[in-house]
Formats: structure tokens, C-alpha cells, sequence
């Protein structure tokens, strides 16, 4: 199992402090990007991309730790099903169809502030299910961008 | 062939060691430069005029063709397991890219880096262009070509590695084109680097530049737009977008239609319309305010490009520090007025040197290259990479706007039972449906051992190189069995498709839905009726007439491509009808498994 954060050499933690991140990243692709580095594997700077795109990214990253602790939300077969609530919300807001992408952000926002309470208290049943629940709403404001830009 | 090294009997131990130049080209549509950065500063060759911008002209059929790059990557042919545009025309690129090198060469090398040349003796041509031919021998038939200049290559220097520009929204087809073409011609490409890319590297070095930046790109043939994050040395390209044929040569075009003048003149009342106000024609007049009701459609196209990168990207114009004006079409007033609207006046960097900024970053990203510098360039996929599904769906693999070296691995399963073979198609593009997209290759799987549908693991890898190029391979999990290809497309797509692409995916995005839906559906349907045609076969209940009735009135409705709503009603028909033949199976699925398990 890959930890994107090893790769990167950060402490697996939920809060990452973007820049010391991208400081990061700079460094060791300094190192291994093809440009730079003596031998023609590109399999390292491949992963060190990688990481930087699932650690910069808070549902990526909080969906990552989820991962090292063995519940797997990318995989639909076995990620914990959304909860009835979200499922009506969600499906109320296009029914009427008159949401923001500004009010998407926030509920974004909030949620990523709850997922963040629920992993620093290891609880990862609760984080699983907020994660979930976030990806519903990123999920409809990525439909609403792609409608909205035409 | 490897290159011979020569050094003079007696010579310095110094002078054995080859200094090696790698030269930056930027070849553009209309332009090509070469350049060469040497003591911290770029340096442009020049041909024997002294020009450092040589036209990019080839000659085909008797006719002479500018715009060499709408060559690249168009109407492939095989030769010794490589694809290669028609022969005739690769060797007209061919010819043309030798010439830049080496009339740049002929007429500049005596500022090159010179090591150190042993006393008395002759010039040592290290040059060597034509793989086959030694290179004593070649220096000696380009003195013969010339021999009265004052004809001098550097000792100790050979020239045959170069970064190459390219359009950042060329496809795979286009930079594969682009790098055979070089490597025809005794060039190793080192790499291929983005236009606008390399045009900021060239800025921010130039002006230690930190922070967002935008570079608008419009050449004689293409429209680029780029966003860039400079930072620490780190050249960080966060997206692109672009249309391949959007550029100066079509306002050119505008231009003779409209006053009935042939495009070279068109060109120069273009080019006199960035100063002038007004030209005189000798019948009539043109001013500069009819030429921008001309051009309107095509600049607000590229500012709508621009616009809808940033949204994209998640960027204010407040975000951006600077816009950098690459190409000779940015000379037009009414560019720089509409970029203004949107960033500001101040933003708008156009004391830079827009038809030289792209070779000068191309040299520098060979100096970078040589191991010299210190800065790093990161750039990305510019379309997304995928594979049709069944029903023509394309699944996105790699997204656009990756950064590269990038790879991704997804796994894919069979559609019937016992199927033994997979075919892949990888396609290039936004759209949703695969004959939307840019067909990139197709291969197949073999020797899937029999298994119920479904049950099979098939991992698809794409890896995308430093340079953009695309390798897929793919492996069957329970057999190993693996297989490989080396993305080179079989079949040139022209640049008006690709234009016709971009633009259909911008317009087209919710019948694409509508039609992936309707093709989701098909797929469904089918399967349901190949997995019910099985069951039949060994069913003999009494409404199996009934379920057969359905089952063809489904199969009638998909061939006659009916709407999706008929077709989901028919399958709910279908699926009514035949619940008992399904609770059946069911039944005896499970006791079989009882039984299996021996309890």
C-alpha cells in the first residue's frame, strides 16, 4: 500500500500546511523529475506527482488516510453507503435547482472542518461517512460547473 | 551510428573532451529560430542574410508551403516500425529542419563556445547532421555547397541534441511527428517543451519573475494559453488550453477577402495596422477599426479560451501578476485592449520580444537540460487520455491537465461470459463518446482464460512522459499475460478535425450526456439479454413464449435506435415478464453452491 505521505516525507496528519507541502513537493522533483535526475526511471517522479495531487486535495488526502486505515471510500463496493438525510438534500437541491455554487462551496467547506474534527479523533466510521457526504456535494458542483460554463 | 570524435594529434587533453551545445528550436508555424544560451545569455543563429527568424517554408508538389507545422502528425505512413508522415512531405521537414541547423551553424559559430583550438591547424568540423555520413566528410560537401563564405564550425563542438518547441495543444500525433522529423534529421530530441511553457521559463529568468502568470500565445497558425506558477526556480504549469487553428495567417486570410489583395499583401496592411490608423490602398482606404471588425470573432474566441481556463483553474484575474504576449499576432492593439478589459493595463507584459521569447526559452531548457541550470519545468497533459467502453463511452484515464511524468492504472472487466479477447481502443479528447474523440490506437488482449462475465481483471496502465508521449500496456491478472504499445497513432487526424473537436466539446457537452446515457442504456439492455438468452436456452417454464416475445421486442427497440425511455420500458417489460425464470436460476445457483460446499 502506497503512503503518499512517506513518499512526500510528511507525518500522515489530515492538516497540511499547503505551502511547506508544495516546498516539498519542489524538492523532490527537483531530484527525480526526468530533467533532473541521471537515470531514465520516471517511476519516482511519477509518484512523487502523485502524492501531490492526493495530498493538496482535502477530500483526496482525508479519503487517503481513510485508505492506511483500511476503509476504502473510492471503491463502491465497499465504501459505506451516504446516509437517507444527505441522499434527500441532495436530491431536493436539483429537484429545484436553484443552488449556488458559492452555497456548495461552503457546505464543502463545513464538512471538511467535521472531517477534520472526526480524524483527529481517529474516528473514522464518522469521517468515512462525512467523506462521503462531501463527495455528493463536490460531485454536484463539478455538474454545475460543466453546465454552467456553456 | 555513434559520432566520431576527432582530436587533433598533439592536441590538449582538454581539447579531447567534446563541448556539447544543445540548441533550443523553436518551430513555429510561420518562423523558426534556433538559439543557444552561453554565458547566461541566449544567443539566436543567424542564416547566411542574417536573419535570425528563418520562414518556415517547405516546398511540396512544386508549390511552396509555409506552415510546416500543419504537416506534423497528419496522414501517416510506416516505415521500419515507425510512423512517419508521407515521405515526401517528412523529407521536405526533414530538409528544412537540416538547413536551419546548419545554415545557423555555418554563419554563427564563431561565438560559439570555442574550446580552445590547437594552433595551426585546420578548423575541425565536428557537425554531424546526416547520421551516415562521417563528419569530415560532411563538412567537406558543405564546403563545396559554399565555397567562397567564410565557412568556420567550432572545434571541439558537436551539435546534435535539441530541445524543440511545439504547440502546447499538439496531440500525440503531432509530437511524435515532430520528434521523428528531428531525429530524421541527426537530432536527438532531448525534449519536446510547450510554447507558452518555454516562453516563460524565458520571462521569468529574464526578470527573476515570481508568482501566477498567464502567457497568451497566438502565432501564425495556433492559439495557445497557458497559466504558469513561477516559483523558487520551479516552473510549474497549472493548465492549458488552446485551438490548433485559431492564428495571425487567418486574419491574414480576412484581409485579402475583404479588399480582394493576395495574403502577402494582406499581410503587410495587417502588419501596418498595428501603428497606422489608417492605410492607403490605391483606390481606397483601410483603417485600422474595419480590420478589427474583422477579426472580432477570432479574438473573442481567444479571450473566451482564456477566460474559461482560469474558471477552470480556479483563478481570479486578481491572481494573475502578468500576462506574457508570445507570437507576432499579439502586436494588434486590439488584443492587448480586449487583455486589458479582463487583467488590467498594468499586467499586460508587452516590452518582451514575442517572436523571440519561445526560442530563448527553448535554449534555456537546453542549458537546464545540459546540466548547466538550475531550473525545473513541470508540465502537463493538455487533453485527456481514455478508452472506449462498450457502448462507445469513453472512460477518461488520465485527466487533462496532468502534471507529467504521469500514470495511472485502471482495471477493466469482460461483457460476456467465456469471452477470450478485449479489444482497447485509447482516444484522446473531452468529449464523451468515443468517435467525438481523437482515435490514438487500438490493441487487443488475448488469451483471457473462460469466465463468467464480469469476473475477469484486465489492468490498463497509461504512462505519459516527460515529453507528453503516451505508452499503454495492459495485463490479464489471473494468466499475467501483458502486452504493450508505444502510443504512435495509426491514422493522422487532420488539424481541422482537432479544431472541430475542441469546439464541438465546448458545445456539445449536453447532448454528449444525452447520448451517454442513451448508450449506457443499450449496454445495460444487452447485457440483460445475452444473460436471459442463456437462461432460456435450459428453461422450459410455460411462459417462456412470453419472455421470448419481450426479449425480441427489446432486441427490435435498441436496433431501431429508439429513445431511451422506450427502451427502459421495454427492458422493465422484459424484466416483469421474466421474474420467474430468474427466481429459478436464482434457486438453483444457491443450491448448487449448498451442494459445493457440503454442508
Amino acid at each position: 500500500m502506497k503512503n503518499h505521505f512517506e513518499i512526500l516525507s510528511l507525518p500522515v496528519a489530515f492538516a497540511v500546511d499547503l505551502d511547506a507541502l508544495e516546498k516539498k513537493y519542489f524538492e523532490f522533483q527537483r531530484q527525480f523529475h526526468p530533467d533532473r535526475a541521471s537515470i531514465s526511471e520516471i517511476e519516482q517522479s511519477i509518484a512523487i506527482n502523485e502524492s501531490y495531487e492526493v495530498l493538496k486535495n482535502p477530500l483526496k488526502r482525508a479519503a487517503h488516510i481513510l485508505q492506511l486505515n483500511g476503509l476504502d471510500v473510492e471503491n463502491d463496493e465497499v465504501a459505506p453507503k451516504v446516509d437517507q438525510a444527505t441522499l434527500l438534500e441532495v436530491f431536493e437541491m436539483r429537484e429545484v435547482g436553484n443552488f449556488l455554487a458559492k452555497d456548495l462551496n461552503q457546505k464543502i467547506k463545513n464538512l471538511i472542518d467535521e472531517l477534520a474534527r472526526s480524524l483527529d479523533h481517529k474516528d473514522f466510521a464518522a469521517a468515512a461517512q462525512i467523506l462521503i457526504r462531501a463527495k455528493y456535494f463536490e460531485k454536484m458542483l463539478k455538474d454545475l460547473k460543466a453546465n454552467g460554463s456553456h | 551510428m555513434a559520432l566520431i570524435k576527432i582530436s587533433e594529434p598533439g592536441a590538449s587533453q582538454e581539447n579531447k573532451v567534446l563541448d556539447e551545445v544543445i540548441i533550443g528550436i523553436d518551430l513555429g508555424t510561420t518562423n523558426s529560430l534556433v538559439a543557444v544560451v552561453e554565458n547566461q545569455k541566449v544567443r539566436f543563429f543567424t542564416d547566411e542574410e542574417g536573419r535570425d527568424i528563418i520562414p518556415s517554408i517547405v516546398t511540396y508538389g512544386g508549390k511552396k508551403i509555409s506552415s510546416i507545422k500543419r504537416f506534423m502528425g497528419v496522414g501517416f505512413t510506416e516505415i521500419d516500425g515507425l510512423r512517419v508522415a508521407p515521405a515526401e512531405v517528412s523529407a521536405e521537414i526533414l530538409k528544412y529542419l537540416k538547413q536551419l541547423v546548419s545554415k545557423s551553424l555555418r554563419t554563427s559559430s564563431k561565438s560559439l563556445p570555442v574550446v580552445s583550438q590547437p594552433q595551426g591547424s585546420a578548423p575541425l568540423p565536428l557537425l554531424n547532421l546526416y547520421q551516415n555520413t562521417p563528419p569530415v566528410r560532411f563538412s567537406q560537401s558543405l564546403a563545396a555547397d559554399s565555397p567562397q563564405r567564410d565557412f568556420e564550425l567550432v572545434p571541439n563542438t558537436e551539435i546534435r541534441k535539441a530541445v524543440i518547441t511545439v504547440p502546447a495543444y499538439f496531440d500525440e500525433a503531432a509530437k511524435n511527428a515532430t520528434k521523428l522529423a528531428a531525429k530524421l534529421a541527426g537530432l536527438e530530441v532531448l525534449r519536446l517543451v510547450n510554447e507558452p511553457t518555454a516562453a516563460a521559463l524565458a520571462y521569468g529568468l529574464d526578470n527573476q519573475a515570481e508568482g501566477v502568470y498567464c502567457v497568451y500565445d497566438l502565432g501564425g497558425g495556433t492559439f495557445d494559453v497557458s497559466v504558469l506558477k513561477l516559483q523558487g526556480g520551479v516552473f510549474r504549469v497549472l493548465g492549458v488550453s488552446g485551438d490548433n487553428q485559431l492564428g495571425g495567417d487567418d486574419f491574414d486570410e480576412l484581409v485579402a477577402d475583404c479588399l480582394k489583395v493576395d495574403s502577402a499583401e494582406a499581410r503587410r496592411i495587417k502588419e501596418k495596422l498595428s501603428a497606422l490608423t489608417t492605410y492607403h490602398l490605391p483606390l481606397t482606404t483601410f483603417s485600422r477599426a474595419e480590420f478589427e471588425n474583422l477579426i472580432t470573432p477570432k479574438i473573442t474566441r481567444t479571450i473566451s479560451l482564456t477566460q474559461n481556463l482560469l474558471n477552470d483553474l480556479e483563478l481570479e484575474p486578481a491572481d494573475i501578476k502578468g500576462i506574457i504576449l508570445v507570437g507576432g499576432s499579439t502586436r494588434i492593439p486590439l488584443i492587448k485592449q480586449k487583455l486589458a478589459e479582463i487583467f488590467g493595463q498594468e499586467k499586460i507584459l508587452d516590452q518582451l520580444d514575442p517572436d523571440r521569447i519561445v526560442a530563448a526559452g527553448a535554449a534555456w531548457q537546453a542549458y537546464n537540460l545540459s546540466g548547466k541550470g538550475d531550473n525545473l519545468l513541470l508540465d502537463v497533459v493538455p487533453l485527456s487520455l481514455g478508452i472506449e467502453m462498450m457502448g462507445g463511452i469513453v472512460d477518461k484515464v488520465i485527466l487533462r491537465n496532468s502534471t507529467v511524468p504521469t500514470a495511472v492504472t485502471k482495471e477493466f472487466t469482460t461483457y460476456a461470459d467465456n469471452q477470450n479477447g478485449m479489444k482497447l481502443h485509447i482516444v484522446q479528447g473531452e468529449r464523451e463518446l468515443a468517435k467525438d474523440c481523437r482515435s490514438l490506437a487500438e490493441f487487443e488482449i488475448k488469451k483471457i482464460p473462460a469466465m463468467k462475465a464480469g469476473l475477469a481483471r484486465i489492468a490498463v496502465s497509461f504512462k505519459v512522459d516527460a515529453d507528453g508521449l503516451l505508452t499503454v500496456s495492459a495485463q490479464e491478472k489471473f494468466t499475467g499475460e501483458r502486452q504493450e504499445i508505444v502510443v504512435r497513432p495509426s491514422y493522422g487526424l487532420s488539424e481541422e478535425e482537432v479544431k472541430k473537436m475542441l469546439l464541438a466539446s465546448l458545445e456539445n457537452s449536453k447532448a454528449d450526456i444525452a447520448a451517454r446515457l442513451l448508450a449506457q442504456t443499450i449496454t445495460e439492455a444487452n447485457q440483460e439479454i445475452a444473460i436471459l438468452k442463456n437462461d432460456l436456452a435450459t428453461y422450459s417454464g410455460d411462459d417462456k413464449k412470453m419472455i421470448t416475445e419481450k426479449l425480441s421486442l427489446l432486441e427490435n427497440m435498441i436496433a431501431e435506435k429508439s429513445s431511451r425511455e422506450a427502451i427502459l420500458r421495454a427492458k422493465e417489460a422484459l424484466e416483469k415478464t421474466a421474474e420467474n425464470l430468474v427466481l429459478q436460476k436464482l434457486n438453483s445457483v444457491l443450491s448448487e453452491n449448498l451442494i459445493g460446499k457440503k454442508i
